[in-house]
């Protein structure tokens, strides 16, 4: 009993080395899919009974089966996303099948079948077809191994015959499968493109199983059960090697995933706090010394426009309204406040407002009242505030065309002006110097799973495109 | 006579800010045919001050503590027809100027203007309240 609960524990720390595996979408029974099944199921038992032989070495088919059932229950992805699998358990079917025959394919079939349905939980649809795709694949392999190798027993012709035989029944098994998969998609899915594409990646691996299975049926002949199992530990070691390194290449990849969530997370804190402080200091501003200045420039101005007129007081008024002036303009920047209300057509349209004073010609193209999701708004303004003051301070140029789009869900952003333009070594020398703008609002904008180009040659302007999924 | 005394515009400024009321206060009352004739530093003591000196126009600023800017205009309008309200604002706030002036203010000021501005707005809003 001790034995049993120490057995049951060892299977469950397995079970959690294991990457886990998530359930398949239901099956949709079809006629043509059952009936297919069905049909499959009934070719398979008849040939099994036809093809049965006595059993000749129980010991050396069961140590077989389980080492099959441990390996299958231990498939590992060959590629996360592809659906496809690893498993020294198809070696060992090989091996069973070539040295035991029918009965080597019915146990090898029947425990790799069992494991695939426990760790995929694939439901009992999909364990019979896989057992019936399984037996008839083995058994087509040892027709033709045995076919061979019947009366020619040279050992290179039975390891060619093993490859060759190796090589049908992966050509069966993905024919099968390829089938089974068209007619379950309603023909959505191609089957001869699934069959080719499924063999380019197997045959390599089965065309080396079937020439390493052959040397398990030397081994066998030569030296019984030892022998037979001699040449399934290196395989099996290696399995067991794989299962523990995709677990770590799982981790490290959950580990990524979570370490990009987390800069995601940061980096949308620091753009919601870098708001929140913008708006503060133009609340700041609007309150305090904007209100100041406008106040003492009225004043002032009524001093100087007395019945004694005083031109320097009136000059220094006038000072005061543009120094006002100017602070409007820094809120409009730091603080837009036409994002949500205006649209961003407005805000744009703000942004540009100071370039024609500045000896900059504007020209906007943007849909009227351009309504951009409220968690895009900003970002979608600070990209394009950070263009218009890269041209206004670094551009020399005499026009910018602003244009902005949104259609079919795709919001895109050009800013482009005829300036000096920019090398690559002029823009590396510059985020050397501390000038990140872009660099980190083309973070936030991956984040958002949009993109930021930027196109510059020397003496051909600049062209900043944002492409925003909105 | 009783026509000059009719034909002075009597202003009520409403400014949180002590030297925006002061600055108007100075440019305003150097101006002929322009009275002011109260300064609130809120929204409701705009109101209540314009119930008792019935001003023709009130220079309203939209941000102020308590009731801001375009809730006294509404209820000053509500209170008197014929008051007009000027909306000042040092912040070019497209969506408050539009609520301004569906609240019944009739045109709006930036406080950077120039007091040949300001007056303008006053002189022009008042012509409208004439019958």
């Amino acid at each position: 009993m001790e034995r049993v609960r120490a057995a049951l524990s060892a299977a469950r720390r397995l079970r959690q080395l294991l990457p886990e595996e998530h359930a398949p979408a239901p099956v949709e029974f079809t006629p043509a899919l059952v009936s297919f099944v069905a049909f499959l199921g009934i070719a398979s038992v008849t040939l099994s009974i036809v093809t049965f032989q006595a059993v000749s070495d129980a010991t050396t088919l069961l140590i077989g089966g389980v080492v099959i059932l441990a390996a299958a229950y231990c498939s590992v992805r060959m590629t996360d996303g592809v659906d496809s699998l690893w498993t020294a358990g198809l070696f060992v079917h090989l091996a069973l099948t070539f040295t035991f025959g029918p009965v080597g394919v019915i146990v090898a079939s029947t425990t790799q079948a069992a494991a695939f349905a426990a760790r995929m939980k694939q439901g009992w649809f999909r364990a019979i077809f896989n057992t019936e795709n399984f037996l008839l694949s083995g058994l087509a392999a040892w027709v033709i191994f045995h076919g061979l190798t019947r009366t020619n027993h040279g050992v290179l012709w039975g390891a060619l015959s093993a490859t060759l035989a190796a090589t049908v029944a992966c050509a069966v098994n993905t024919a099968l499968l390829a089938a089974v998969i068209a007619l379950a998609s309603h023909g959505k899915v191609n089957g001869a493109s699934v069959f080719l594409r499924s063999m380019a990646s197997l045959i390599l691996y089965n065309i080396g199983y079937g020439w390493g299975a052959f040397g398990a049926v030397l081994l066998y002949h030569a030296a019984g059960t030892v022998g037979f199992t001699t040449t399934l530990l290196p395989i099996i070691l290696l399995q067991g090697f794989l299962v523990l390194l995709a677990r770590r290449i799982r981790a490290q990849e959950l580990e990524r995933a979570q370490h990009t969530m987390e800069r995601e997370a940061l980096l949308q804190q620091a753009i919601d706090a870098s708001d929140v402080e913008r708006k503060r200091i133009a609340s700041d501003l609007h309150d305090g010394v904007v209100q100041t200045l406008a106040g003492l420039a009225l004043s002032l101005a009524a001093r100087g426009s007395g019945p004694t007129e005083d031109p320097q007081l009136l000059e220094a008024a006038g000072t005061l309204r543009s120094s006002v002036t100017d602070l409007r303009t820094l809120m409009i920047e730091i603080a837009p406040p036409d994002l949500e209300a205006g649209g961003m057509d407005a805000a744009l349209r703000k942004l540009l407002e100071p370039l024609p004073g500045k000896g900059i010609a504007v020209e906007l193209e943007a849909a009227t009242a351009t309504h951009i999701p409220a968690d895009k708004t900003s970002l979608v303004f600070r990209v394009a505030q950070e263009a218009i003051r890269n041209v206004v301070n670094h551009s020399q140029a005499t026009k910018v065309v602003t244009t902005l789009r949104l259609v079919d869900g795709t919001l895109t952003l050009q800013v482009a002006d005829n300036g000096r333009g920019f090398s690559p070594d002029d823009r590396s020398r510059r985020r050397e110097e501390g000038h990140v703008g872009l660099h980190l609002l083309n973070n936030a904008v991956e984040a958002s799973s949009g993109s930021l180009s930027l196109q510059s040659e020397p003496g051909h302007g600049t062209s900043l495109m944002l492409t925003l999924p909105c | 006579m009783l026509k000059a005394e009719e034909a002075v515009i009597r202003v009520l400024i409403a400014d949180d800010h002590p030297l925006m009321r002061k600055g108007l206060a100075d440019i305003l009352n150097g101006v002929e045919g322009i009275e002011v004739v109260g300064a609130a530093e809120d929204g409701a003591a705009a109101v209540a001050l314009a119930y008792a000196v019935k001003p023709d126009i009130v220079l309203m600023d939209i941000s102020m503590p308590g009731m801001d800017g375009i809730e006294a205009t509404e209820k000053l309008v509500e209170m008197d027809s014929h008051v007009r309200v000027v909306m000042l604002t040092s912040y070019s706030e497209r969506e408050k100027i539009t609520q301004a002036l569906a609240a019944g203010a009739v045109s709006y000021l930036t406080k950077d203007a120039p007091p040949e501005a300001v007056i303008r707005a006053i002189r022009s809003a008042a012509q409208s309240t004439a019958p």
